[in-house]
């Protein structure tokens, strides 16, 4: 009985396609199991049925040091968000709450996540041209962590941890940008990677063993490796 | 000429004895006037002519007696009545002087090595000695020439006769010895008186070997001294033997005489002039250990058989009269046998004279010790003496005589390889090596050496990482890469158009500079380097003038933005909208009308006012045409 509840739940490909295999065909009785030889033909969905009845809303709070940027910001901001995207976006200073819904023009249901993540990343520091890769690009992941998760650090270690993931005037942290095609945010002691899943990792792996305390021109000859590997000049 | 020579002036039986004062009176007149004065054989004259022609008649004729020549032909007279003086005279007489002529001619060899000696020794006893007879040898030689050279030419013959009477003169003493040797028989080689010695036997005799020892050397001794110019004397008190040996030591030996033959008429000079081994003339084959050796004493080898008369061997030296006068006290002691003195004896390296005197008293055993002590101390005088510079070790310059070295055999190491000595057949398989080599192409050409270590595999290190904040953003740098990846190499970010362009005229400034110094090294002209480029070519004339006027004209072109559109009025022609005939309203056609009417009333006006002036009638054309013809007259 479990199990046939378990198969209920689960919906496998055999469901779905249509399947002469009588194993198949005996132990499936899914909601929509077609007909034996009739491949169901759906149109799809407008952007009014797919979200409902009601439309979806997002917040995400603004941190105070990046309220004054914001409003630097707005319109480049306010831009993607309304025009590409087709949300309402509006920000209330009261609970410092950005706030993104759909209405009726909006086409995508998926745009109200990517306009969250958008503002997400504004708001954790990234400038709005980064941040508008994750608009344009949907490989693009954000990945956040702290220096004590690589090694517990405290006081003038945590600080020379800090300035040596930074560099002189950010040298190395830029490298490490250039090379991984990545954008980093250091911010104190929490470290914000944003870029493509094998590149966050890249950049992860050099700025921890930055943490670690291997010189930065160790960093630098591994990261030309990997900038040769990835430009094709094996 | 010739014919009455051989039986005029002369009694034919008349032999040279007769005729005493030929020797010394008619030879002396004629040196006296012609050779002691040599002007006068300067202009031939006929005194001189008929003197020597006197002296060679009579030389001829005391040569015809010699019993030497009564071998060759017995001739007394010639008869020479009724032969033709010049051909068959002369050749009756060319018979007998052909012989004698032969004969002549060894004996003038002789004389000719002694001339000088003879003119040295003028005093000596020899001279004294000497006949008319060897005289006669001589001269019968010069003789025998001169008639030989009567028949033919008489000047020639008086100076070839002169020139022999020279040599006759000077030569005259020393002929009578040479004579006298040539006449008698050389003796027989004595075997040599026995001395006792431990070596002897039936055959050897260590007495003889000596003697035959100091024989050799003593005639090589006087060879050289006559080589020398040191003309030894004859010996005294010997007999010809000793003169026939000089005559043997000048005399060049015949090496290609015939042995077999030795007792041939032909060869009389060496028959004669021999030590009498082959006097008695048996063939080669023929001899016999008796003829050179007297028969082994054997045993009984202690008495000296007696031998014949043979002189000792003296040497005509300082050290030959001490030879002598120990020969001479040798010979006077041993009365039953000529003991001959020897000089040398064979097994002793000492002073021979030293040894010599106590050589008899002297026991075996004294003899060997005197022998080693004298090994001894030459062995000691040796070893206290310098050694030869070979021997000393290192030696300098300074050590050893000079060019010494040059002389020594040296044996060192060379150090380097010897230089190989080219030869013609080096030369040639050398080029056959090429010629192949050539042919198959195989070349020694130097390829460059790689270093495989050199160059680490780094493609990183082309990569150069940039550590400024990217101007690009994220979004932009994924987008570049999408559209690198779409497009390919057709893409160029936009941030590179402006590098591509500068790279491109970077590139564009340095060719241009390459190609100005490759014209300024080179000596070759080298054009510059083809670029693909695109010229956009107008098949436009060459030729352009600049045109104020317009070509085309149209009534849009000539209207006024103001006559186009107008904001007061309204219709339709003056806002501007091109409206066609159906789309005009009624109104609008009838202004359109009105318009064209006024436009039309305007032009004729216009025109009235142009042509207005009453056009009057032109003048006749007559007084013009006067005119031109004048104008044309000029």
């Amino acid at each position: 009985m479990d199990e046939d509840a378990e198969d209920e739940l689960i919906i496998s490909a055999d469901q779905l396609l249509v399947s002469t295999t009588a194993a198949a065909a005996a132990g499936s009785a899914g909601p929509s199991s077609p007909a034996a030889g009739d491949k169901p033909d759906f149109a799809p969905l407008s952007a009014k049925d797919e979200r409902g009845a009601r439309g979806e809303i997002r917040r995400v709070r603004v941190p105070p040091h990046r309220l004054s940027p914001l409003k630097r910001d707005w319109m480049k901001i306010y831009t993607p968000v309304v025009e590409h995207l087709k949300l309402q976006i509006r920000m209330n200073p009261k609970a410092r709450m950005l706030e993104v819904r759909t209405c009726d023009e909006t086409e995508d249901m998926g745009a109200v996540q990517k306009a969250a993540d958008f503002l997400r990343a504004y708001c954790l520091g990234f400038s709005p041209e980064d941040a508008l890769a994750l608009l344009r690009m949907e490989d693009l992941y954000l990945d956040t962590f702290e220096i004590k998760e690589v090694k517990t650090l405290t006081g003038d270690h945590l600080s020379r941890a800090i300035g040596r993931l930074a560099g002189k005037d950010g040298k190395t942290k830029y490298t490490i940008e250039n090379a991984t095609k990545t954008r980093i945010v250091l911010a104190d002691s929490k470290i914000h990677i944003m870029g493509t899943f094998q590149n966050i990792k890249i950049a992860k792996n050099a700025i921890s063993s930055l943490i670690m305390g291997s010189p930065p021109g160790k960093i630098y000859a591994h990261l030309k490796i990997v900038a040769a590997r990835m430009k094709g000049r094996f | 000429m010739g014919a009455t020579r051989t039986t005029a002036a002369r009694q034919p039986g008349q032999g040279p004895a007769a005729d005493t004062g030929f020797a010394q009176m008619m030879p002396d007149a004629f040196v006296e006037r012609y050779l002691e004065a040599p002007g006068a054989f300067v202009a031939p004259t006929a005194e001189a002519r008929a003197a020597a022609m006197e002296i060679v008649g009579r030389t001829y004729d005391a040569a015809n007696y010699a019993a030497k020549f009564g071998i060759f032909d017995d001739w007394k007279t010639v008869a020479t009545s009724g032969f033709d003086p010049d051909t068959q005279v002369w050749e009756v007489v060319k018979l007998r002087n052909d012989s004698v002529l032969k004969y002549s001619a060894g004996i003038m060899k002789e004389l000719s090595l002694l001339l000088d000696s003879v003119n040295m020794d003028n005093g000596s006893s020899s001279d004294d000695d000497s006949g008319s007879g060897p005289a006669a040898d001589a001269e019968t030689m010069d003789i025998s020439q001169s008639e030989a050279d009567d028949a033919e030419d008489s000047d020639d013959a008086e100076d070839s006769d002169d020139a022999e009477d020279v040599a006759l003169e000077s030569s005259g003493e020393e002929a009578n010895a040479d004579e006298d040797d040539g006449d008698s028989d050389a003796a027989a080689a004595d075997p040599n008186a026995p001395k006792p010695s431990i070596l002897d036997d039936e055959f050897f005799s260590l007495a003889e070997v000596e003697a035959f020892a100091d024989e050799g050397e003593e005639e090589e001794m006087r060879y050289r001294a006559i080589l020398a110019g040191d003309y030894p004397k004859a010996p005294e008190g010997e007999d010809e033997g000793e003169s026939s040996d000089d005559d043997d030591d000048d005399e060049s030996i015949d090496m290609f005489q015939d042995v077999g033959g030795l007792d041939d008429d032909d060869d009389d000079d060496e028959d004669s002039d021999m030590d009498g081994e082959g006097a008695a003339g048996p063939r080669a084959d023929e001899m016999k250990y008796a003829d050179f050796f007297s028969p082994p004493i054997g045993p009984k080898r202690g008495t000296a058989k007696p031998a014949d008369d043979k002189p000792a061997k003296r040497v005509k030296f300082d050290a030959g009269a001490a030879g002598e006068s120990d020969a001479g006290s040798e010979s006077d002691s041993d009365g039953d046998h000529p003991v001959p003195t020897r000089k040398s004896n064979l097994f002793d390296d000492e002073d021979d004279d030293s040894s010599k005197a106590g050589t008899d008293n002297k026991s075996e055993f004294e003899r060997r010790q005197e022998k080693l002590q004298s090994m001894i101390s030459k062995l000691e005088d040796e070893a206290v003496s310098d050694k030869h510079w070979t021997m000393i070790g290192e030696v300098g310059s300074n050590k050893r005589p000079k060019n010494s070295l040059l002389a020594e055999d040296l044996d060192f190491d060379h150090v380097q390889k010897p230089v190989p000595v080219i030869t013609q057949e080096s030369t040639v398989t050398l080029e056959d090596i090429i010629k192949r080599r050539i042919l198959n192409e195989e070349w020694d050409d130097v390829e460059r050496k790689k270093d495989i270590q050199a160059k680490p595999f780094r493609p990183s290190e082309a990569v150069e990482l940039s550590d400024k904040q990217s101007k690009k953003s994220l979004a932009e740098v994924y987008e570049a890469d999408y559209m690198a990846q779409r497009a390919g190499d057709q893409f160029v970010p936009e941030d590179e158009t402006k590098l591509a362009a500068a790279h491109k005229d970077v590139d564009s400034q340095l060719r241009n500079l390459f190609v100005q110094l490759d014209a300024l090294s080179h000596f070759h002209f080298a054009p510059k380097p083809a670029v693909a480029d695109i010229t956009i070519r107008t098949n436009a004339p060459a030729l352009q003038m600049e045109e104020k006027l317009p070509v085309s004209m149209t009534h849009a072109d000539q209207l006024a933005p103001g006559e186009i559109f107008d904001k007061k009025q309204r219709h339709a022609a003056r806002t501007g909208d091109i409206v066609g005939d159906s789309e005009l309203s009624r109104e609008d056609r009838k202004l359109r009308r009105q318009r064209q009417k006024g436009h039309a009333k305007k032009l004729a006006l216009q025109k009235a006012a142009q042509k207005g002036p009453a056009p009057k009638p032109s003048a006749p054309p007559e007084p013009a045409k006067g005119k031109v013809k004048a104008t044309k007259a000029r």
